[in-house]
């Protein structure tokens, strides 16, 4: 790793402080420290965070539940109130990555994380998201990218849980260390189009201080198709939520950007109970807006069938039927 | 801080068009760019409150390794695995991947198993740090120790340290796992040799002796 | 979940390899784990893409980075494969050594490579002319005829320690550490490289980290290694990182497979035509494809050709070319069974050439519970359940291995084999070997191997490495032996031949009391006695490899995912040096196997020739949850009496397994892998029109 120099932020005024002079924020440090390896990150200087335990924990408050942002997806995965209320959402991080990394990956760096794309994981690749000229997907091996086109560069969003929060609607609570923000996580994310090297909205000068969830779904599944069952990325998932009459369907791993499927959602409309003839042709909705590329046409018939499934287990059925 | 010129962008980029690949394309970079206010050192740490500045040279810190406070040089960049190899002689955590994805860097901090190639050894002051050779001398764990070695759960053993530090927290974790919830909880964790179903067994083995304390 | 058919005559201890404990707690030192005092760090500058040069590199700035001692880069060179060498770096430290590799900030020329073996295939060559007709007289006679090409990927070795060499050239000699499974082999090399004489020389791998055949050279970073450290008087340490390991490491070449094969109706396999295709490196190195003989197949026309690719050179691995070629052979074995429309096993057993494999289907059949098989595509809705099988064996050539038995004063024996333990268990069976031999409990033995100060032994190729050493080892104890009773002949004023022993108790035959093995030894004039063993023909015994393997499968048909669920493996290996250790190289067999069957790719971009896959996140290799219940049954019978080959034959059938039984679950054969659920859906939509 290169060199950098190093801080610990106490408190929000600390950690603003570091950002006034240019710091990049430390958590769990998973994905910065792989992306400092690769000599992709350059930071030169790193805050560690992890000292904030304010920033730490899962609550009740206001008819919802609030994250702080360094709770670990372990947590996550462990805890009885979102098991118990919402357990798609532990349910899309129980087997991410692996039970070590999750032991100290957190909520907001799992949203935060850049993409795993493997040209612009390997810094000999000068690509659209490293200023470069070219998305080497587009006639390389694509056969892990994006099957939704959305502008130039063709990564997928690589969050197993931001799809489980963008379903209910979550906002993201950030500081600058002065006054709290409040970004709408269904408008958090950036496509290709709305900007080629960042992911998302959140500023260079300000941090995530909590994750809050207004309200809980009626009903909720999570499904993901692997290739390995020990520690590996899905080719496709998905988040089915039921909450107000309304469905909300959220594919990941198959776009830029976590994709509400409204297409689909339009297809169940409000009918609470869904059988496997409406699941289906949910399903064909879609996927109708997909575009693969030359490698990675399977994947369309994944994205359809996690959506039927999550649909009907959110039901409680069985979708192997 | 050494040489800002680091901060360069590399521009190492191949023509878009599929045909300008092919020959002749290798671009040298040009675009430097300078950050602002970059002069990094021991005498900026005084100052901000909230904020604790290290630096980025060498520094003498303390870490509990094994029962044992050490103390070593390091710098911030160093990770807690290089620190134990290089620094405290401890080789039974190994690198392997360097990246998370292997789980042969194994270590217990605070009794929670993570990987070490991904820590870095200036964040784990105060912590407690337990590694293979720690866990091989704790009584507490000899009996999944023996367990392991009764089973015969190694073949090159390049991995078995790790996944010794692994099946140690999961079984403070969960003490009485099913097959499934072992498999799982050891998912981090590569063997190349294909040792699995004895690990499978030893930790399982352990589990019905009475576990770990 | 492993058990063990065996009768009580034949040697087969099952304790624990004795340094088990060392490999579980991390005391155990590889070469990885050696850092000597004042030791340099190097690492190759290797070209990141498939073919082509680096332009420009910023030397001066590498060296300028304090700690760097030296920086080398071949502008110009042309390379032609990810991960080709360029020039290289040596610094004081890791971090420097990586700061200046970063700092060089190489820009590069790309050529177009070859990455994909089907776009590069040619086809079937014709056959010559008497050949032809033959094959046409075959084709045309009637006969159920079944023509398929079958694929298989690059498999990287990718052993968890990667290659690498700590060397010390000092003024009088040369110590040396590598992570290699030709310890001896190694020696010379590093002789060779250094300029000392053999006898200056000694090199270690006590432990190895694995190497499944691709560790059997000094290598570029050995020689590196050895040749900074002669100029610059200091300990260097080159080790490869993982990327370096996937790129450079050694693969298992991939394979393009055609086969039209004619079947009587009666079952019996009347012959045809076999053209096989192995990925090579741009140079043509490596590579090669093995057909198993296990079946009588008749009259076949068989062809070999190479597919040259932008890649790194294919090296021996475990059971060179015969997982891929068998993968071939077993899915057209089940291909020609259902055209004839024959029960897989039944069609095995008719064209089977061994009397003892024909045995070992009946008994897998039994332990995976053939009878539930279902016909093809059987099983109701989404979730198929599939059964399979296949065969392996392994050839037992006779070669060369010495072996010292020493036998101290104290009692101990200390047996010493220039061979390496790479995870096989090999000094457990030194070990074990000696002491059941000496009738001594194993704690009083103790068998050393990796230091090539030790009397020769072979590399671990080949799977030769127990059935060469048992008999020197024994053939050791049996002379070691011999010259105690020397020792004891004198004290008691007899000759040695009259002196009887057995488990631990000598007979002094001139007063006929039993004096201990302990007792004995102390009576001995000097610190110890020696036997020096060699390879024996008379301890050769009798003993084989065959093997089947039956396996069961769970494949989703709306994601093509594959689970295997359970693997039954019936093995032959000749005696048991140790279950133990037997045992959990067939499961190790089977779980490779497995990998390179469902998951494991070297991933090749098609642009830029770079791998794309270099690293444990994007090259899978199975994972604790991807392993199934693995009955491993070790089939010995009294006839047994030597010791055979284990390590390759029980990752020959796996993958043909596999397929064979996720071809019976879907009613499509997926004849390319690894079987992926891209692979699974590919093959729904070309042979069914549509995905379940």
């Amino acid at each position: 790793m290169r060199s950098f120099g190093y801080a610990e932020a106490e408190n929000a005024q600390g950690l603003a402080a570091a950002l006034g002079k240019g710091y990049r924020i430390k958590a769990g440090g998973i994905d910065l420290l792989d992306m400092m390896k690769e000599r992709i990150d350059k930071s030169e200087r790193i805050v560690s965070i992890t000292g904030m335990t304010e920033l730490r924990g899962i609550k009740e408050r206001d008819g919802g539940v609030a994250i702080g942002a360094l709770t670990t997806l372990n947590e996550i995965a462990r805890d009885e109130t979102l098991r118990k209320a919402f357990p798609a959402l532990p349910d899309t991080v129980c087997n991410a990555a692996t039970p070590q990394v999750r032991e100290v990956a957190t909520i907001a760096g799992n949203i935060l994380q850049r993409p795993r794309c493997w040209f612009f994981r390997q810094a000999e690749y000068n690509c659209l998201r490293k200023s470069g000229q070219a998305c080497y997907a587009v006639a390389g091996d694509n056969t892990y990218h994006s099957i939704y086109p959305m502008g130039a560069c063709h990564i997928t969003h690589p969050s197993n849980i931001a799809p489980a929060l963008v379903a209910v609607g979550a906002q993201i609570i950030a500081s600058d260390g002065k006054n709290p923000k409040s970004y709408d996580i269904r408008d958090f994310f950036l496509t290709p189009e709305q900007d080629l090297k960042r992911e998302n909205k959140l500023p260079q000068n300000e941090f995530i201080t909590e994750i809050f969830l207004p309200k809980m779904p009626e009903k909720s599944a999570y499904v993901e198709v692997k290739e390995k069952q020990s520690f590996d990325w899905p080719l496709a998932a998905c988040v089915a939520t039921y909450a107000d009459k309304k469905w909300s369907i959220i594919l990941a791993h198959v776009a830029p950007v976590p994709l509400r499927a409204t297409l689909a959602e339009n297809v169940v409309g409000e009918k609470a109970d869904i059988d496997e003839n409406l699941a289906l042709q949910a399903a064909e909705a879609a996927v109708k807006t997909a575009q693969p590329m030359a490698y990675n046409g399977f994947r369309v018939h994944l994205a359809k069938a996690v959506v039927r499934r999550a649909l009907l287990k959110a039901c409680g059925k069985d979708f192997h039927a | 801080m050494h040489d800002d010129e680091q901060s360069d962008v590399q521009q190492a980029a191949f023509r878009t068009s599929r045909r300008g690949f092919l020959k002749g394309v290798g671009i040298a970079s040009a675009a430097t760019v300078v950050l602002p206010g970059l002069s990094l050192g021991q005498e900026e740490a005084a100052g901000t409150p909230g904020l604790k500045e290290f630096g980025s040279g060498p520094l003498e810190i303390s870490l509990k390794v094994n029962g044992d406070e050490r103390k070593l040089s390091i710098e911030p960049r160093t990770t807690l695995l290089d620190a134990l190899r290089t620094k405290l002689a401890l080789t039974g955590t190994k690198e392997i991947c360097d990246r998370g994805s292997c789980g042969g860097c194994t270590v217990l901090v605070d009794g929670r198993a993570m990987v070490s190639c991904m820590t870095l050894a200036i964040d784990m002051q105060g912590r407690e740090i337990t590694t293979a050779e720690g866990i091989g001398k704790d009584p507490g764990f000899a009996p999944l120790v023996d367990s392991f070695c009764e089973h015969d759960a190694a073949q090159c053993g390049f991995c078995i340290p790790g996944i010794l530090v692994r099946s140690a927290a999961l079984l403070k974790e969960i003490p009485n796992p099913t097959p499934l919830e072992i498999r799982e909880g050891l998912a981090g964790n590569i063997c190349r040799c294909g040792t699995y179903s004895r690990i499978f067994d030893a930790v399982e083995a352990c589990a019905k002796k009475g576990g770990v304390a | 979940m492993s058990e063990t058919t065996a009768p009580k005559n034949i040697m087969q201890p099952k304790e624990p390899r004795p340094d088990v404990r060392q490999k579980v707690t991390g005391t155990a030192r590889y070469t990885a784990d050696q850092y000597p005092a004042k030791v340099l760090y190097a690492r190759s500058v290797r070209f990141p893409f498939g073919k082509g040069s680096i332009v420009n590199a910023d030397v001066e700035k590498a060296r300028a980075i304090p700690g760097v001692v030296l920086v080398d880069v071949k502008k110009g060179k042309s390379v032609n494969y990810a991960g080709g060498i360029v020039g290289r770096i040596v610094a004081e430290s890791k971090d420097a050594l990586e700061d200046a590799m970063e700092a060089l900030n190489a820009t590069y020329e790309v050529e177009q490579s070859r990455t994909n073996p089907s776009k590069l295939y040619e086809g079937v060559p014709e056959a010559d002319a008497q050949a032809n007709a033959e094959l046409k007289g075959l084709f045309d006679g009637g006969l159920k005829v079944v023509e398929a090409t079958y694929t298989t990927q690059v498999q990287t070795h990718s052993c968890l320690e990667p290659h690498g060499s700590v060397v010390d050239v000092r003024q009088d000699g040369v110590e040396a550490w590598v992570s290699t499974q030709a310890v001896m082999a190694l020696e010379d090399a590093v002789s060779n490289t250094t300029d000392f004489p053999a006898s200056k020389v000694v090199v270690h791998s006590e432990f190895v980290g694995g190497g499944f055949g691709s560790k059997f050279s000094l290598g570029a970073e050995g020689t590196m290694a050895c040749r900074v450290s002669k100029e610059r008087a200091r300990p260097v340490r080159a080790i490869l990182n993982r990327s370096e390991e996937h790129c450079d490491g050694g693969n298992r070449p991939g394979s393009i497979q055609y086969m039209k094969i004619a079947v009587k109706d009666s079952g019996e396999i009347a012959g045809g035509r076999v053209h096989v295709v192995s990925t090579v490196d741009a140079d043509g190195g490596g590579g090669g494809i093995r057909n198993p003989n296990y079946y009588k197949f008749g009259n076949v026309v068989r062809t070999e050709g190479d597919l040259a690719l932008n890649g790194g050179k294919p090296q021996a691995f475990r059971a060179p070319g015969f997982p891929q070629g068998s993968f071939a052979l077993e899915s057209m074995m089940d291909e020609l069974a259902a055209a004839v429309k024959m029960d897989p096993v039944a069609f095995r057993k008719l064209n089977e050439t061994s009397r003892r494999r024909i045995e070992q289907f009946d008994r897998g059949a039994e332990l995976i519970g053939w009878k539930d098989r279902k016909a093809d595509g059987g099983t109701p809705g989404r979730i198929k359940i599939g059964y399979g099988c296949a065969a392996g064996s392994w050839g037992n050539g006779k070669g060369k291995c010495s072996s010292d038995c020493e036998i101290h004063r104290s009692g101990e024996v200390e047996v010493r084999v220039g061979i390496q333990d790479i995870g096989t268990g090999a000094s457990t069976v030194v070990t074990d070997t000696a002491a059941w031999h000496l009738g001594l409990p194993r704690t009083m033995v103790t068998g050393k191997v990796g230091n090539s100060d030790y009397p020769p032994g072979p590399g671990s190729g080949g799977s030769v490495t127990t059935r060469m050493t048992v008999p020197a080892v024994r053939d050791s104890a049996e002379k070691a032996l011999g010259e105690l009773k020397k020792e004891l002949a004198s004290v008691w004023k007899t000759e040695p031949d009259k002196i009887s022993y057995g488990e631990g108790v000598f007979v002094n035959p001139t007063n006929n009391q039993n004096v201990a093995w302990k007792d004995a030894c102390a009576m001995m004039s000097g610190a110890s006695v020696v036997g020096h063993g060699r390879f024996n023909d008379e301890y050769w015994g009798e003993g084989g490899s065959d093997t089947v393997q039956f396996v069961k499968v769970e494949v989703d048909s709306e994601t093509g995912v594959v689970k295997v669920k359970k693997v039954v493996a019936i093995q032959a290996c000749g005696q048991v040096c140790n279950r133990l250790t037997a045992e959990n190289q067939v499961c190790g067999g089977i779980i490779q196997g497995i990998s390179f069957a469902l998951f494991e790719q070297r991933m090749l971009d098609p642009m830029t020739g770079g791998q794309l896959n270099a690293d444990f996140i994007n090259y899978k290799v199975a994972g604790p949850v991807d392993v199934p219940e693995i009955v491993a049954v070790l089939d010995v019978r009294d006839t047994d009496t030597g010791a055979r080959s284990i390590g390759e034959p029980s990752t020959i059938p796996t993958a043909g397994a596999i397929a064979n039984a996720v071809a019976n679950a879907l009613g499509v054969r997926v004849r390319h892998l690894p079987i992926t659920p891209q692979r699974v859906l590919e093959a729904m939509l070309e042979q069914k029109g549509a995905i379940a």
